[in-house]
């Protein structure tokens, strides 16, 4: 139990909120992506977070384990691809378009992405409150025995 | 000999500090875990720590046996939140979160000049005799 663990702490959710941020904006880059290496349209992307103890590892981490002393850290745990149906368009014109004239086109909803955009970006900016707050918290300790 | 009584005054301002930083430890995990599914907010177990102080006072040994419980000395009793939270299984509040941050920041700084106030006082004291 030390007050710089709280810096791995929030440390890793800001890493993963961060990469939250990421994933969303390639969603929105790729709104309108037809084609993509794997082949056909682009589909969404999202991310999944779980918990996981920080400096685990060694005597330290076991014993902060036992004693349910070790700080609870964030990390994401997967990417995982959107399987909800993919938005047709009638472009009989475009070079990707089915047999039956429609075109698949990604199903990302841009709306969406900008609301979970909003929210990653609020709680990365908690992330660094609580850092804040902990720096001073050091900052005040050196101040014992100080006259 | 401990004339000054540094144990104490000072071991029980300490044992508060030490209290602080813990519940800063948990409120940094609650906020990090705002977005993890499933994950439950937890805080100081404040009934358990009065009660381990409060058995501190009164606890007997009424045989040899029997081993000396020494409250404190096994971590800081901890609880999770029963606060019904979000359909994805997350209770974790972030308005409450901030506002026991800046209690607790608050808190620390105040014991911090306690600390301080009683060293300056102590050195105040040994200096008085030269």
């Amino acid at each position: 139990m030390k007050l710089s663990d709280v810096f791995s702490v929030n440390g890793s959710a800001m890493n993963a909120q961060m990469l939250r941020m990421e994933i969303i904006g390639t969603n929105i880059a790729n709104v309108n992506t037809t084609r993509t290496p794997e082949g056909g349209p682009y589909r969404r992307r999202e991310v999944l977070f779980e918990s996981s103890p920080v400096n685990s590892d060694g005597f330290a981490g076991a014993l902060g384990r036992a004693s349910g002393t070790v700080g609870v850290g964030v990390r994401v745990s997967r990417v995982i691809e959107d399987s909800s149906p993919l938005m047709l368009r009638f472009e009989p014109q475009h070079p990707d378009a089915g047999a039956d004239g429609y075109v698949r086109y990604p199903n990302v909803n841009v709306v969406a992405e900008m609301v979970n955009l909003v929210e990653a970006s609020r709680s990365y900016d908690a992330n660094i409150s609580v850092i804040q707050a902990t720096k001073n918290m050091i900052a005040k300790t050196f101040e014992i025995g100080r006259s | 000999m401990d004339i000054l009584n540094l144990d104490k005054r000072v071991d029980p301002l300490q044992k508060e500090l030490d209290i602080r930083v813990k519940r800063n430890q948990l409120i940094a995990s609650n906020v990090a875990n705002v977005d993890t599914p499933d994950y439950k907010a937890r805080d100081l177990d404040f009934s358990q720590i009065m009660a381990a102080e409060v058995g501190k006072l009164s606890l007997k040994q009424t045989d040899d046996r029997h081993m000396p419980i020494a409250p404190g000395e096994g971590g800081i009793p901890t609880q999770e939140s029963v606060a019904t939270g979000r359909p994805d299984g997350n209770n974790v509040q972030m308005e409450e979160e901030m506002l026991k941050l800046a209690q607790n920041n608050i808190e620390y700084n105040v014991l911090v000049q306690f600390v301080s106030k009683y060293l300056a006082g102590v050195r105040r004291s040994i200096e008085s005799i030269k």
